[in-house]
């Protein structure tokens, strides 16, 4: 009991320190995590086993972990390395690609492809944002579009904020759409062993369909207000030549090949049997390996988001250890009683509005021993309870300005540009379009889980 | 260094005149004193809208509204101190000499020279008493102003500096405006200011 009651106020005690925002929020998952092993794990439970179970270092011993068909992968509790490692890839092959100019060069091109047309900017942008989102994190999507939006918005004069809106929105529901598009895709992908496929055939259903509604919805709420103002488009076309933005060819060309090899290994890999473990060592070496700015990829590793995810997963290997989730587990897999379909929306409910106020990454690495007592609870196969999750998590997270990483940024870059995105502004559009998206996606769930 | 400009800092507690000492040396320099205008004067020269941003500015962040990660902020005020910023540093950048009142400005004269860091403080009463004349209110109105005027400044300034931000050792004078009262606080701050 003691055991329980100390790990539940350290994970209560990790959340209200990054609600503070005064510490990193990487110092507080990797003290909490810390903490965790010495007095839960190691004083109170006296368990050198626990301690072994949270740090899950022999994961990366064994076979399958690096090769799906060579047996376990493990990743059952604790430090998700898959997740990290995956991680760690993908980010220094995005750092290629924007250190060569890659993203400014994609946005100019479809600018200039849209003939400087802000209401058709809004919908491509959406589109690409989505699409983008699906294969790199949606940080880095924002990041840039959202860049390409003000410098777009300052030359043809108009409103970036409500295309910024739009744009987080639909990086949100691309993430959604894939097992390595949202961390907490990644994190579900993961722990329960599903592929990049799986995700796609099922996440990425319900995330097209809410595509369709998102795109429509935001292009009625917010084209209205991008009228054309009198611009001389063809001294435009000659300004803004998308060439520019290179700023070396050969990176260039060598970080779009390695972006293009990791789609395809991703779109592949359950039929090669490489893990998202091994795509991600395979994409970071060959970045370095071919890049002539190894060291500056090196060094713009993110760490610090690398070292949040691995005092996260001490924590939350911690809290399972303990046993104290399937307390939660059991009051969740009373909800909806009697009514499966019930259950799983008001999981991907709950999921989404814990996701609006709340980072959705811990709470989803939290869920996943809670899904899968439930699963076993209420005999609901697995599979379906996950990616009402993940939607649920992955979409919550557009409703609010904090409630995904994505939006943070775009409001950030917002704000350096001198547009101030508040609550009121940005719930207006991203509220109902949450909602919106998420009917269409209990729609669909019903439709290819239950009704047929 | 440029010998020929002098940056000035005044940190002040709510009440304690802070804003008409920084006025005094201002004039009396002729230089600039940037203060309550400063955001204004960010907005137009970026040709940012002043509406969006003027309630933001020295007041404390919401910790449950907000969110902030590495470089990345959703906290209004962290951007108005990044416009700011950019704004003061673009000034000293040119060999500008100035007053700021407020507004981190010891941090962004910090590592310049010539420059002062004063902070000024008082007595309860005697910033009570100058509230309630200022703002034409009664001595609990005035006193809870205050309270909350202060929190904001601690809160914004120590979000942007080291160290708290009415320690002494963060300021080259620490100044009791109401012994002397104003006018003689500025003389005083001139005279350092000249000997310096």
């Amino acid at each position: 009991m003691a055991a329980k009651i100390a790990a539940i106020i350290l994970f209560v005690s990790m959340f209200a320190l990054m609600i503070g925002g005064r510490i990193e929020r990487h110092k507080i998952t990797l003290a909490t995590g810390g903490v965790m092993l010495v007095l839960v794990q190691g004083i109170i439970m006296k368990s050198g086993k626990a301690i072994m179970d949270v740090l899950a270092v022999k994961d990366l011993f064994l076979p399958g972990f690096w090769f799906s068909k060579a047996g376990s992968s493990g990743g059952e509790m604790g430090i998700n390395w898959a997740t990290i490692i995956f991680i760690a890839g993908m980010m220094i092959m995005v750092e290629g690609l924007g250190r060569a100019g890659f993203f400014k060069w994609l946005c100019r091109n479809i600018a200039k492809w849209a003939n400087f047309n802000p209401k058709k900017i809004l919908i491509l942008f959406m589109v690409l944002s989505a699409a983008l989102a699906m294969f790199i994190d949606s940080i880095t999507v924002i990041l840039f579009l959202a860049t390409a939006t003000i410098e777009l918005a300052k030359i043809l004069r108009f409103n970036p904020v409500p295309m910024l809106i739009s744009e987080i929105f639909c990086a949100n529901l691309g993430g959604a759409a894939t097992m390595c598009g949202d961390p907490p895709n990644i994190i579900v992908g993961t722990a329960l062993n599903y592929s990049f496929f799986d995700f796609l055939r099922n996440t990425g259903v319900i995330a097209l369909v809410g595509m369709f509604v998102a795109v429509a919805f935001l292009y009625w709420r917010c084209g209205k207000n991008l009228d054309s103002k009198e611009i001389d488009i063809k001294e435009l076309r000659k300004s803004m030549n998308p060439v520019e933005a290179i700023r070396n060819k050969r990176e260039f060309c060598i970080s779009s090949f390695i972006f293009g090899l990791s789609v395809v290994l991703l779109v592949s890999h359950e039929y090669t049997g490489l893990t998202v473990a091994s795509i991600g060592v395979i994409i970071g070496a060959v970045s370095l390996i071919l890049s002539r700015e190894r060291k500056a990829l090196i060094h713009d590793i993110d760490g610090k988001t690398l070292l949040f995810f691995i005092g996260l997963f001490v924590v939350v290997g911690g809290l399972e250890s303990t046993h104290v989730l399937e307390f939660i587990a059991e009051s969740v897999s009373k909800l909806g009683t009697g009514n499966d379909y019930l259950c799983i929306i008001m999981i991907m409910a709950v999921s989404a509005g814990a996701s609006a106020i709340i980072d959705n990454i811990p709470f989803a690495a939290v869920m996943i021993p809670i899904i899968k007592h439930i699963s076993l609870a209420r005999g609901i196969p697995l599979d379906v309870i996950a990616w009402s999750l993940s939607i649920g998590t992955d979409i919550g997270g557009s409703a609010t300005p904090i409630g995904a990483s994505a939006n943070v940024v775009g409001i950030s870059v917002a704000g350096k540009h001198g547009r101030y995105i508040g609550w009121g502004r940005y719930c207006r559009d991203s509220v109902p379009a949450t909602v919106l998206v998420l009917l269409s996606a209990a729609a669909v769930i019903y439709i290819r889980y239950f009704a047929i | 260094m440029n010998k020929n400009r002098i940056l000035i800092s005044i940190s002040r507690e709510f009440g304690s005149g802070g804003h008409e000492i920084g006025k005094i040396i201002g004039n009396k320099l002729g230089i600039p004193v940037y203060d309550a205008d400063l955001l204004r004067k960010v907005c137009e020269e970026y040709g940012y809208d002043y509406d969006e941003w003027k309630n933001f500015e020295e007041t404390p962040r919401s910790l449950f509204l907000t969110r902030a990660f590495g470089e990345f902020s959703s906290v209004p005020q962290d951007h108005i101190a990044e416009m700011e910023f950019r704004y003061i540093g673009k000034k000293i950048e040119e060999g500008k000499s100035f007053v700021i009142v407020g507004r981190c400005g010891s941090k962004m004269i910090k590592e310049h020279a010539p420059a002062v860091r004063a902070f000024v403080w008082a007595d309860e009463d005697f910033k009570i008493k100058r509230i309630m004349k200022r703002h034409n209110v009664e001595n609990d109105e005035a006193f809870q102003m205050m309270k909350k005027k202060d929190r904001g400044r601690r809160m914004y300034t120590e979000r942007f500096s080291e160290g708290r931000w009415d320690d002494p050792k963060n300021y080259d004078v620490y100044i009791n405006s109401g012994k002397l009262g104003i006018h003689a606080t500025a003389e005083l701050l001139l005279e350092y200011v000249e000997l310096g």
